[in-house]
C-alpha cells in the first residue's frame, strides 16, 4: 500500500494506510471473478471509440490565459520549487 | 405555478412569446435558492449579479427584435466539473478550491450561445467519484424528495437543483451512472449520451474512455432540447464523433415509428437484489409498454454480471493517470515544501479526499509492472465481451428496458463506510458506459409522495432519438 501510494505521489497517514489496505483487498477480492471469464482470442477494448488518428490544425489560441490560475508565477511563467539541490 | 417551477420548454416558449421576462424567471429561481438552498445544499457557487445580468441581456435582445437562441432565458446549472470561464471549477475537491476556470468548456459556450442563464455550479462527489455526493470535499447535498436521504451521485447537486426547482435544467457528467443514478434518486430525467456525441473539452476528466456529459431535466422533452444544443463533433475533443448529428426530429419524434421500436428486457438485470419497490415499479412499467402495443421480449446479456469488476479496474486506472495533473504546481493551492517531491506528496495527500486516494492507489496498482496484464489487460478483454453482448442484443431489439438502480435512495452514512456496497449502486448503469451507448433515466409515474424510482432505456450508439422518443411517449400519456 505504501509503495503504490508513494508511486502515485500521495502521502498517507498510518491510519489511512491500514484502512485503504483493507478496502483495496476487498475490492481486489471482488474483481478476481474476472479470472473465470474465457478471453482467449478476444481483442482488448482499449478505449471508448473506434476513431483513429484524429488531426486538427495546430493553431495558436488565446495568449496568457493560464497564468492567472497558477499558484505561483513570475512574468507570466509558472514558478516551481527547486528540483536539484546543489551548491554553486 | 411559480415561474421557476416551469419546465425548460415552457420557460423558453413563455419568454419568446413575451408572456413573462427572462428576468422574472431568474428572480423566481434566485428566490427559490434563497428559500431552499440552506436545507438542500445543491450549489457550490451562485453569482446572483451575473444571473440577473444575463437574464436582462436576453430580455434586451428580445425587446430589440434580435434573434435569441433555443434555450433563451432558461436557468441552467452546471456540475462543478465543467469549466465556465471566470467561475470556480472545484470538481468537488479541496485541491481545486481556489481554482477559477481559465476558459470555457465547449458545452458552456454552446449553452451560452443558445441563451442560457447560468445559475451556478453544483455540488458533486470529489472528481465525480461516488454515488451519493457524500464524497464532496465541501458539503452534503440533501435529496429534495426526502431530506434524510442522499440525492445520489456523483452529479447529486445538479439532480437536487433541478428537483427542487432551483434550475430548470442542469448538466452532469456520467462515467458509471453519475447522471442517471442521481436522476433516479431525485425523480428527474437524466441522459447519458453516446460516447463521442458531446464534446468533453473543458470537462475535468475522470476516466476518459467512459466519461460523457449529458442533461438532467424535469422532462424528457427538456432533455432533448438541451441535448440538441450541446451535441456535435468538436475539433477540440478528438473523441467527439462526426456521427453526432441530430436534426429537429429529436425534438418532435414521429410517435407512430417510435411505437414500432422493439423493447428487450435483459433477464440478468432482474435476477435478485432488487428492492421490492423497484421490482414492483418495473413490472408496472413493462406492463405499460405492453398495454400500449409495444413488442417486448426477453434478451440476455450474459457478461453484464462482470461489468462492475471491469469498471473498478479500468476506471481507477484511467483516473490515476488523469489526476496526475493535480500536483500542486499548476492549479490551486501551493503548500510549503522543501523540494518538489515533498510538495507532490503533501499537496496530494492533503488535497485529495479518501475515495480519490483509494481509487488513485488502486489504479496505480492495477497498472503496475507485474499486475498490468492480469488486471488492466484482462478487464479490457472482458469489456470487449460486454460490448459484444449489447451488439448481439441490438440485432434482435432496438432498445433495452431495465431498472436504473437496484434500490430507492438510501440514507446518509448507510453505505459510506463500505466502498464495495456503494459501488453496487451503479450496477445497472455501468454497462452502458463500458459499451459507449446512450441511456436515459425516466421517473416511474404515479409515485407522488413516495420515494422516486427510475427506469432506464438504453439504445444503440448515436440513436438518442429512439430512447428520447420512447421517453416522450411515456411521459405524454
Amino acid at each position: 500500500m505504501r509503495k503504490y501510494a508513494t508511486l502515485a505521489r500521495i502521502k498517507l497517514t498510518e491510519e489511512e494506510q491500514t484502512r485503504y489496505q483493507k478496502d483495496l483487498e476487498e475490492i481486489l477480492g471482488h474483481v478476481t471473478e474476472l479470472t473465470k471469464v474465457k478471453t482467449e482470442g478476444v481483442e482488448p477494448m482499449t478505449g471508448g471509440t473506434e476513431l483513429r488518428n484524429v488531426f486538427r490544425e495546430d493553431a495558436p489560441g488565446e495568449k496568457d490565459v493560464f497564468a492567472p490560475a497558477f499558484p505561483e508565477e513570475s512574468n507570466g511563467h509558472l514558478k516551481v520549487p527547486k528540483i536539484l539541490d546543489y551548491e554553486a | 405555478m411559480k415561474l421557476n417551477e416551469l419546465t425548460l420548454k415552457a420557460t423558453v416558449e413563455g419568454i419568446k412569446k413575451g408572456e413573462f421576462k427572462a428576468l422574472d424567471v431568474a428572480k423566481a429561481t434566485l428566490d427559490e435558492i434563497d428559500e431552499r438552498e440552506g436545507e438542500i445544499g445543491a450549489y457550490l457557487s451562485v453569482n446572483k449579479e451575473d444571473v440577473l445580468a444575463s437574464a436582462q441581456a436576453v430580455d434586451n435582445a428580445i425587446a430589440s427584435g434580435g434573434k435569441v437562441g433555443d434555450l433563451a432565458g432558461a436557468p441552467i446549472a452546471l456540475k462543478d466539473v465543467i469549466l465556465y470561464k471566470g467561475y470556480p471549477a472545484t470538481a468537488g475537491s479541496k485541491i481545486l478550491k481556489e481554482y477559477k476556470a481559465s476558459y470555457d468548456s465547449t458545452v458552456s459556450r454552446k449553452l451560452r450561445e443558445a441563451g442560457m442563464v447560468m445559475v451556478g455550479k453544483t455540488n458533486m462527489d470529489e472528481f465525480a467519484m461516488g454515488s451519493s455526493t457524500e464524497n464532496s470535499g465541501f458539503k452534503l447535498t440533501r435529496n429534495p424528495r426526502d431530506l434524510e436521504r442522499v440525492p445520489g451521485g456523483s452529479s447529486g447537486g445538479s439532480a437536487a437543483a433541478v428537483a427542487a426547482d432551483m434550475a430548470s435544467a442542469a448538466l452532469g457528467s456520467d462515467t458509471g451512472g453519475s447522471i442517471r443514478q442521481p436522476a433516479a434518486f431525485c425523480g428527474i430525467v437524466g441522459l447519458k449520451t453516446t460516447y463521442g456525441a458531446v464534446s468533453r473539452y473543458g470537462l475535468i476528466a475522470m476516466a476518459s474512455s467512459l466519461d460523457q456529459i449529458g442533461p438532467m431535466t424535469k422532462t424528457v422533452e427538456d432533455a432533448a432540447m438541451v441535448f440538441k444544443v450541446i451535441a456535435g463533433q468538436d475539433p477540440l475533443d478528438s473523441t467527439s464523433n462526426s456521427k453526432a448529428q441530430y436534426g429537429n426530429k429529436i425534438l418532435n419524434p414521429d410517435f407512430e415509428s417510435i411505437k414500432k421500436l422493439k423493447i428487450g428486457i435483459p433477464k440478468e438485470y432482474f435476477e435478485g437484489g432488487l428492492d421490492s419497490d423497484v421490482e414492483r415499479s418495473m413490472q408496472e412499467t413493462i406492463g405499460w409498454f405492453k398495454k400500449n402495443g409495444f413488442s417486448v421480449e426477453e434478451v440476455s446479456l450474459p457478461n453484464t454480471k462482470y461489468a462492475l469488476s471491469v469498471y473498478y479496474i479500468l476506471m481507477p486506472a484511467e483516473a490515476s493517470t488523469n489526476l496526475a495533473r493535480f500536483d500542486g504546481i499548476r492549479y490551486g493551492t501551493r503548500l510549503d515544501a522543501k523540494d518538489l517531491e515533498e510538495l507532490y506528496l503533501k499537496d496530494r495527500g492533503e488535497g485529495f479526499g479518501a475515495e480519490v486516494k483509494r481509487r488513485i492507489t488502486l489504479g496505480t496498482f492495477v497498472l503496475s509492472a507485474g499486475y498490468y496484464e492480469a488486471y488492466y489487460g484482462k478487464a479490457q478483454r472482458v469489456r470487449a465481451l460486454i460490448k459484444k453482448d449489447f451488439d448481439e442484443a441490438f440485432k434482435k431489439v432496438d432498445v433495452l428496458l431495465t431498472p436504473t438502480t437496484p434500490t430507492v435512495p438510501f440514507k446518509f452514512g448507510e453505505k459510506s463506510q463500505n466502498p464495495l456496497q456503494m459501488y453496487l449502486s451503479d450496477i445497472f448503469t455501468i454497462p452502458a458506459n463500458l459499451a459507449g451507448i446512450p441511456a436515459l433515466n425516466i421517473p416511474v409515474k404515479g409515485r407522488e409522495g413516495k420515494l422516486p424510482v427510475g427506469f432506464q432505456i438504453t439504445g444503440k450508439a448515436f440513436r438518442e432519438a429512439d430512447i428520447l422518443g420512447l421517453g416522450m411517449l411515456y411521459e405524454s400519456s
